[in-house]
């Protein structure tokens, strides 16, 4: 089955924890234990050949679930698509896990200093 | 602090380890599952190859590395809009026909406000979706024939998502007003979509120039915005 069936059969869970990942500003562990061994997180990561068509297929899907997983999803996506800017060595290190979910800061606010 | 060389924007893999969440996401009033707390790092040192340049991205051989600027932003932000409002015609629907009024015995069906309401929302709603998708599969294979969008759909990817927001907007403010007054309670389907559409318009009200961006594109002018 495809990502996108995988994600349509899992919007009960997902709707049915929406009261709660609204309740903790978050989103609850069942859904991401759900989502995440789906690869929803990582799907454009370079492991992953995921088009742009079905990537938009599973967003809208999300969002028609709960929204707040889509935008999570969303982000979490654009930090797995940053894994194909990096050396083979890290790249491996950041997609070890299939579940993981990839937070995303942006613009850092802080300033990072040169050490030798 | 980091080792190597520091290019002028991109990527800094950091493990979770080394990160603390701060809850500000606490008390938001709209998007409120997403989680989006800030994270701080006090210290931790990065090495070289674990910062990786934005243009190293935008040069991946990859078909999505293709999309240029924040038209990939663009159009996923289009596709989260219209989950939402799909997921308000439902909703409506589903309160619709199963509400009486305590006041005249009459069904929420019967009311011509509803009955307007429902048949325009779900058509206007459904067409932003069928578009978004054409619009997604077009793309695609522009992009797995090694090129970029063309003139007229990087175009579209931009301002599919204006209206994306603009007809959801409307959809689910006309949804939610002709619905029932348990629309006025908090977690109803109606109330989270009314909310959770305006937070999201405010992300992209901040982008909302690379619409403008799309006209002038469309009408001949090269768009220099490295976000377009």
């Amino acid at each position: 089955m495809s990502v996108l069936g995988d994600v349509v059969d899992s919007a009960d869970l997902v709707r049915a924890e929406r009261r709660a990942g609204e309740a903790g500003y978050a989103m609850t562990a069942p859904v991401m234990e759900r989502l995440g061994p789906l690869g929803v997180f990582r799907l454009l990561g370079r492991d992953r050949s995921t088009g742009l068509g079905e990537f938009i297929r599973v967003l809208e899907a999300l969002a028609h679930a709960d929204p707040s997983v889509a935008w999570a999803a969303a982000n979490s996506n654009g930090a797995a698509m940053a894994t194909h800017a990096f050396p083979d060595a890290i790249a491996a290190e950041m997609l070890a896990e299939s579940n993981w979910f990839y937070g995303v800061g942006f613009p850092p606010t802080g300033k990072a200093e040169r050490v030798n | 602090m980091m080792a190597g060389p520091i290019p002028e924007m991109g990527f800094v893999a950091v493990p979770r380890s080394a990160a603390s969440i701060e809850r500000t996401w606490d008390g938001v009033n709209a998007v409120w599952g997403s989680g989006s707390h800030a994270v701080a790092i006090a210290s931790h040192t990065v090495p070289g190859d674990a910062i990786a340049s934005m243009t190293a991205m935008a040069t991946a051989d990859v078909p999505m590395a293709r999309l240029p600027g924040l038209s990939g932003q663009s159009i996923w932000l289009a596709a989260v809009a219209v989950g939402i409002g799909r997921a308000a015609v439902e909703g409506a629907i589903s309160q619709a026909s199963t509400r009486i009024s305590a006041a005249s015995g009459r069904a929420w069906s019967d009311y011509p406000s509803t009955q307007n309401s429902v048949a325009s929302a779900d058509i206007a709603i459904e067409c932003a979706r069928q578009g978004l998708f054409a619009l997604a599969d077009h793309t695609e294979e522009q992009l797995l024939a090694g090129d970029p969008p063309d003139r007229q759909t990087n175009a579209r990817l931009h301002s599919i998502c204006d209206h994306a927001f603009r007809t959801v907007r409307r959809s689910v403010s006309d949804l939610f007003t002709a619905g029932s007054v348990d629309a006025l309670r908090a977690g109803h389907i109606l109330e989270q979509s009314l909310r959770d559409i305006h937070g999201f318009s405010v992300q992209w009200e901040r982008y909302r120039h690379l619409h403008y961006a799309a006209g002038k594109g469309l009408l001949g002018d090269d768009i220099v915005d490295p976000m377009y």
